[in-house]
């Protein structure tokens, strides 16, 4: 009895660690196999996905800062999704956390046009942006990309916030009020410490989201002093000569930063997923 | 007490850095300047050939060039780099809807001439034409009437697109089959080929589906080109919207045919730089291309040592070559001094001398028919002057899809071909598809 009772254990065992090495190799299969790419050649990439480079060198990563101003584009990506991350959770912290808890006039409006503004396509924006950006001198600026991504990140960080703070029960704030904390004081030393997964959460989508992103980097800038990242990208995929060997270095090179952050603050980013799933 | 203390500081500090990020961050150079403090004339450029694009550095030579002459020594550049055409196309029609175009305007792929010209944002240059007849003459009147939009011309064309087929002359050797001197005489000795190939285990042809299907396209517009009369006025119009003709149907026939037979297997869902390199490593005998591939077959990094020396060229069958004008560029200037510049550098561009260079360079075909072709580029790129030869000996000519369809019904075609291969639908039913495809743009 003992002994089909241990078997039992040891299968659902071996069933979860194949289950979970399954995940594991779905989601790390593409980086690893751009790692491997970008130590190949043009010819060895297009002959057979799947095969091993001849040799490992550095030449391709060579060739990547060669093609393209990878290194000034990768520090612009760095100060301005750097900052658009701060202002957007600087923001939403306080927005979101006065619309969760209190009731005021003009607060469904509010709330409603915060959902608008998700349904506006990049396209539909480009051009009155440009015109705009331009008239206030911020058209090739960090500050305008900044100032659109942040506008951009504060709707779906809005809304995860606002629902991480219903999750903090209003027993806390009152207990603090009663205690003689202000307003200001219960936010920051009772509310925000709880939120932090939350915020968390919503830094690390606007991070994400902000160093992929490419149409208003391409749109709202002229030279090299805003442009990021994914432009960067692109001059590896010129007309009829495409240098994918260059190009999977330069993926790798960039994609690293996003893959630590993802490390770093993956605790946290995983307590805000499961934040209230179980209420005791 | 100590502890807030240094909460307080650091909170103070971390606004302060922001608020100085923020104001580095802003104050851009972006206005669009006329001179340059040495009363130098400075162009405004959006240049694509960047990176690792096939003519970067015949473009930077330009630039470079034009600087030297009588006509650019008062120019200078002020660039923006985009690298690639889509990206491009993406932002000069935004910059052609808000009225802040650069310059010279390129023609980056996609035909954007009528757009602006139609948006009143680019200069008319019939007048500089009409000036300048010696320069007028370098063009023919195809290729200047393809630039015109309502009676004034637009676009300076800089080259022509032609297109052949490549063929590997060891894989030829080796099935036993002397390749004909300019082309086979007709599809059915071609296919005929193909089946001797087949026979002895080498794939016939390259073919592709993915990023408009740019190899099949040659094929298709080959087959529907040099099919008659009827077949290469269809192929000769710009814009077509039926395409449930015979000779469309039957293209789409061969080709249904030739991916079942003759191709390599992960050409359906293909793209085309995997398909080159099958090329490049002997494994296709026959590849459709235009000139540009010319350097890749010396390319270190792409094909085997002694690959340039294993290529041959011929025509379509039929003596049939694919060979459109191309969007030229334009001047997007406002004032006169900067119109004046941007003509000159056209001028420049468009000179016998560098139509020459940007063949040599990149493959580009020169746009001028009768141009000299120097002795050196028969000993230094024996296939580049092959070219030049072969193409008077065509006989039937016609466009391609991506030159002259629109671009809804060039995506069908690339979702669609998968389709056709796998015989999921028939040829006619690819070809309604097509149709139905053309006809949301009259609608």
């Amino acid at each position: 009895m003992k002994q089909t009772s241990q078997i039992s254990i040891i299968s659902a065992k071996t069933a979860k660690y194949i289950f979970m090495l399954f995940f594991s190799l779905i989601a790390i299969g593409p980086i690893v196999w751009a790692f491997i790419s970008s130590f190949k050649t043009y010819a060895e990439i297009n002959s057979s996905a799947l095969s091993w480079p001849s040799s490992f060198n550095l030449d391709n990563y060579k060739a990547a800062f060669m093609y393209a101003p990878i290194a000034k584009y990768f520090l612009n990506s760095v100060i301005i999704v750097g900052t658009s991350v701060l202002v957007t959770v600087t923001l939403v912290a306080m927005c979101a956390y006065i619309i969760s808890r209190f009731n005021f006039k003009l607060k469904t409006l509010i709330i409603l046009l915060i959902s608008a503004s998700l349904m506006l396509p990049a396209q539909a924006i480009s051009q009155p942006l440009f015109a705009i950006f331009q008239k206030l001198g911020i058209f090739d600026t960090k500050l305008g990309l900044i100032i659109v991504y942040s506008a951009m990140g504060i709707p779906m960080s809005f809304f995860v916030m606002t629902s991480y703070y219903k999750t903090i029960s209003m027993a806390l704030e009152e207990s603090a009020y009663i205690d003689g904390a202000s307003f200001l004081q219960t936010f920051w030393h009772i509310i925000l410490p709880l939120a932090k997964p939350g915020l968390v959460t919503i830094a690390l989508l606007q991070f994400i989201n902000t160093w992929n992103e490419f149409y208003f980097a391409l749109m709202l800038t002229s030279g090299d002093t805003a442009r990021t990242v994914p432009i960067a990208l692109n001059y590896y995929m010129g007309t009829f000569a495409n240098n994918y060997s260059a190009l999977f270095a330069a993926v790798v090179m960039t994609v690293l930063p996003t893959i630590f952050v993802f490390i770093i603050l993956q605790r946290q980013v995983m307590e805000s997923l499961t934040a209230g799933a179980v209420k005791g | 007490m100590k502890r807030k203390f240094v909460k307080r500081l650091m909170a103070s500090a971390l606004i302060g850095s922001m608020a100085l990020g923020l104001v580095a961050c802003s104050g851009g150079d972006n206005d669009k300047e006329t001179s340059d403090d040495s009363g130098k004339i400075v162009l405004n450029v959006i240049n694509y050939h960047v990176g690792t694009d096939y003519a970067a550095d015949y473009y930077s030579y330009l630039f470079e060039e034009f600087q030297k002459t009588e006509a650019g020594k008062n120019v200078e550049f002020n660039f923006e780099e985009i690298p690639t055409t889509d990206a491009y196309n993406q932002k000069i029609k935004l910059l052609i809807s808000s009225g802040d175009l650069p310059d010279i305007v390129f023609n980056g792929g996609n035909n954007i001439t009528e757009l602006a010209a139609k948006s009143g944002k680019v200069a008319d240059l019939t007048p500089y034409f009409d000036e300048d007849p010696e320069w007028k003459a370098l063009f023919d009147d195809t290729s200047l009437e393809f630039n015109t939009v309502d009676g004034k011309i637009y676009g300076v064309p800089v080259s022509k697109e032609i297109s052949y087929i490549y063929y590997n002359k060891e894989l030829f050797e080796k099935a036993g089959i002397e390749a004909p001197e300019t082309a086979f005489a007709s599809w059915d000795e071609f296919f005929e080929v193909c089946d001797q190939l087949k026979a002895k285990g080498i794939t016939p042809l390259g073919m592709d589906t993915a990023d408009s299907g740019w190899l099949t396209n040659l094929w298709m517009s080959a087959l529907i080109g040099t099919n008659g009369e009827a077949g290469n006025e269809w192929m000769n119009t710009m814009y077509p919207t039926d395409f449930n003709t015979p000779e469309v149907e039957a293209a789409a026939e061969k080709i249904q045919t030739m991916f079942k037979e003759y191709t390599t297997a992960d050409a359906v869902g293909g793209k085309y730089d995997p398909m080159a390199t099958h090329f490049f490593n002997g494994e296709v005998a026959m590849f459709p291309n235009g000139p540009w591939m010319i350097p890749d077959f010396q390319e270190p990094e792409k094909a085997p040592e002694g690959f340039y020396d294993k290529v041959g060229i011929m025509l379509m069958p039929g003596n049939g070559m694919e060979m459109v004008p191309t969007p030229g560029d334009m001047v997007g200037a406002t004032e006169e001094e900067k119109i004046e510049a941007a003509v000159a550098f056209l001028k420049f561009e468009t000179s016998p001398e560098n139509q020459i260079k940007a063949l040599e360079m990149t493959g580009l075909q020169p746009v001028s028919n009768d141009l000299e072709i120097p002795d050196t580029l028969t000993e230094s790129d024996p296939l580049m002057a092959q070219v030049l030869e072969i193409q008077n000996k065509a006989e039937v000519t016609y466009g391609q899809n991506q030159a002259y369809w629109y671009q809804n019904t060039i995506d069908t075609f690339s979702t669609e071909l998968p389709e056709l291969a796998y015989g999921n639908i028939t040829p006619k039913e690819f070809c309604e598809k097509l149709t139905e495809s053309a006809a949301k743009n009259q609608e």
